[in-house]
């Protein structure tokens, strides 16, 4: 188990680097001088000499190999560089904005994983039913529905028609628990919806092929409860492959935070990454960009290591994942 | 897995092996529309997208105002004989912005689609096929785009190459292109183990003949459901641009920048928003079970 964990660390780091050198890409593709571009003035508004000197002093006369190289390294000891106008540290920035973000994903993330987890096994328990038609044709809908859409109802209807809920703002979880869950529990729907679809689809042909397996019939004629049967011996089988989308699903929910984050203003990452952009502040928007890329790829190990435990198969070899 | 130069030198003589005759494919084709045809909800999907394409078309005629036309003297006006689905802010009509507005959102929708899925089906095709180092680069290659969220890595892009049309297609493009890379690589890498091929390398079909003839032909059918539901991803991905201000440029209409800009007034002029954001989950759902119905017309193993 050690070894594979261990591999699997190896394996994460050139992509991790990968990610980084596209997003290094992206921003080097700035169209014109970047000089030109960081400063938002025009070539000839800059004498020669200030450009010049102002090249050096962000290193922009060095190779572009190098220049990516003392980025990387910076990025690993902490440092995203400073904002362009005002020269704060990135850091400084981002470190308020993690919390709203953090809490609405994961609200988010278990919602869409328990509900979607819930309507696929009911679906599967009684396939072709008439609950199974309503239930698929619900996640049809709602895997159709861009998190803005379910997002803008919600509001309209909890805060503006019922005023159940507050239209905007985030209360942080420590200063008033109940307040914060009001202030998220929308934003975490809107996210979580789309997700518990594509899981309970995932979940109900999961569980129906294991529900066909010759052991799930032995079990059946041994007499048992058809609930305790699902619960004691299909329930973990089927979960396995849902297990392996959990990772990169996360990438998903954070799209679903720079969207909600914007409607019912919540001062999380999200929203300062659409800031940021456009303000033109490119150090806030890599920085950003990379910390999303970097928590999926964590999440996806963190699943890798999850499902070998949960399936002996995998960690004692025999073919390498994905 | 089989060692293919090995089999290439232990068979130079290509022999031509009798593919499916043509009659067959064309009576699968049949098979596979009347499956397509007997789905109620494909049916639905069909009905959706061409209503909405219809729309796109034939908004001249449904509607006398332009888009853009502006009338100070009746904004925020709510629905009534005159402007069927009221007007903006700027008392431009909305049915007419919706109409336009489609042309933009489903050429984006699909353009955006196959700009990325095309490129990335021929990768996967080609490093499956290939295997080996190059292989195992491209596949974490897509693992790192894979791993930025879809409208972060567009935002990205549009925020450095700028706002407009062309370059939303490109950076849908460049967020899509991995999901069909990986999809037709594992459809390759299957279908390259089937008995049939085998049994055609066995007989000494070259090389190449294997893979355009009786592989390729594996992979649209996946293909064509990836694209379908491309489609749907790339106009939630324009109209999540579009909703934070940072899509397609006003004063075009978009199904996304009506609803970044209704919902200031959504309190007191509902229909702003709700009137596209219909649109869009329509669109989205449409492309979506056109995508499943094609996936379950060719899949012989479903009745």
């Amino acid at each position: 188990m050690q070894r594979y964990i261990i591999g699997r660390l190896v394996a994460a780091i050139p992509v991790v680097i990968t990610t980084a050198v596209i997003i290094f890409v992206i921003m080097r593709l700035l169209p014109g001088d970047p000089v030109v571009a960081l400063t938002g003035q025009s070539d000839t508004a800059i004498s020669p000499e200030v450009q010049d000197q102002l090249r050096r002093q962000w290193g922009l006369d060095e190779p572009l190999w190098i220049q990516f190289g003392i980025w990387l390294g910076k990025m690993a000891t902490g440092d995203f560089g400073t904002t362009f106008v005002t020269k704060i540290p990135v850091t400084e920035l981002i470190g308020p904005r993690l919390g709203p973000t953090l809490q609405i994903t994961m609200m988010g993330w278990i919602m869409g994983v328990s509900v979607g987890l819930l309507i696929g096994s009911v679906s599967a328990m009684s396939p072709n039913s008439k609950k199974d038609w309503v239930l698929s044709v619900a996640s049809l809908g709602a895997a159709a529905a861009p998190f803005f859409l379910v997002g803008i109802l919600l509001m309209f209807v909890f805060a503006l028609n019922l005023h159940m809920l507050p239209a905007s703002g985030y209360t942080p979880l420590f200063q008033d628990p109940i307040k914060s869950l009001k202030s998220t529990i929308m934003p975490a729907t809107g996210v979580a919806l789309g997700f518990a679809a594509v899981i309970g689809r995932y979940m109900r042909s999961s569980l129906v092929e294991v529900l066909e397996q010759p052991y799930i019939t032995t079990a059946r004629s041994k007499g048992l409860k058809e609930a305790t049967m699902v619960r004691r011996h299909a329930l973990r089988n089927s979960m396995l492959p849902i297990v392996t989308i959990l990772g990169f699903s996360l990438a998903d929910l954070f799209a679903g935070s720079v969207i909600t984050e914007r409607l019912f203003a919540i001062p999380g990452m999200g929203r300062l990454l659409v800031d940021s952009v456009a303000a033109r502040e490119y150090a806030v928007v890599q920085a950003i960009v990379f910390l999303f890329a970097f928590t999926t790829i964590a999440a996806n190990l963190l699943v890798d290591i999850m499902y070998a435990t949960l399936d002996p198969r995998i960690r004692l070899g025999g073919h390498s994942g994905r | 897995m089989v060692d293919r130069a090995a089999v290439a030198q232990t068979a130079p003589v290509a022999t031509t092996v009798a593919a499916a005759p043509p009659g067959d494919s064309r009576r699968g084709l049949k098979m596979a529309l009347r499956r397509f045809a007997r789905r109620r909800v494909v049916l639905v999907g069909v009905v959706i997208v061409a209503a909405e394409l219809l729309f796109a078309l034939l908004v001249p005629f449904l509607t006398p105002y332009s888009p853009l036309k502006q009338d100070l003297f009746a904004t925020l006006a709510p629905p009534s004989g005159a402007h069927p689905l009221g007007t903006d802010d700027l008392g431009r009509d909305i049915l007419s912005r919706l109409g336009y507005g489609a042309r933009i959102s489903l050429a984006i929708g699909l353009t955006g689609s196959l700009a990325g899925r095309i490129p990335g089906a021929v990768l996967g095709l080609f490093v499956g096929y290939r295997g080996g180092w190059v292989d195992m680069l491209v596949m974490r290659f897509t693992d790192a785009v894979m791993a930025f969220p879809g409208i972060v890595l567009t935002l990205a892009i549009v925020a450095v190459l700028g706002q407009g049309t062309y370059n939303i297609i490109i950076a849908i493009a460049i967020a899509g292109w991995p999901h069909a890379a990986r999809l037709i690589r594992g459809q390759v890498l299957q279908a390259r183990e089937l008995d049939y091929v085998m049994a055609i390398r066995t007989v000494g079909a070259r090389e190449r003949r294997i893979l355009f003839r009786h592989i390729l032909p594996n992979t649209v059918q996946p293909l064509l459901v990836s694209a379908s539901f491309g489609v749907g991803g790339a106009i939630t991905l324009e109209s999540g641009l579009s909703f934070l201000g940072l899509g397609i440029l006003p004063p075009t209409p978009t199904w996304g920048s009506m609803i970044n800009v209704g919902f200031q007034y959504i309190e007191i002029a509902p229909w702003l928003v709700f009137a596209p954001a219909v649109m869009i989950f329509l669109a989205v759902l449409g492309f979506n079970l056109l995508g499943d119905g094609i996936r379950e017309a060719f899949d012989p193993y479903l009745k």
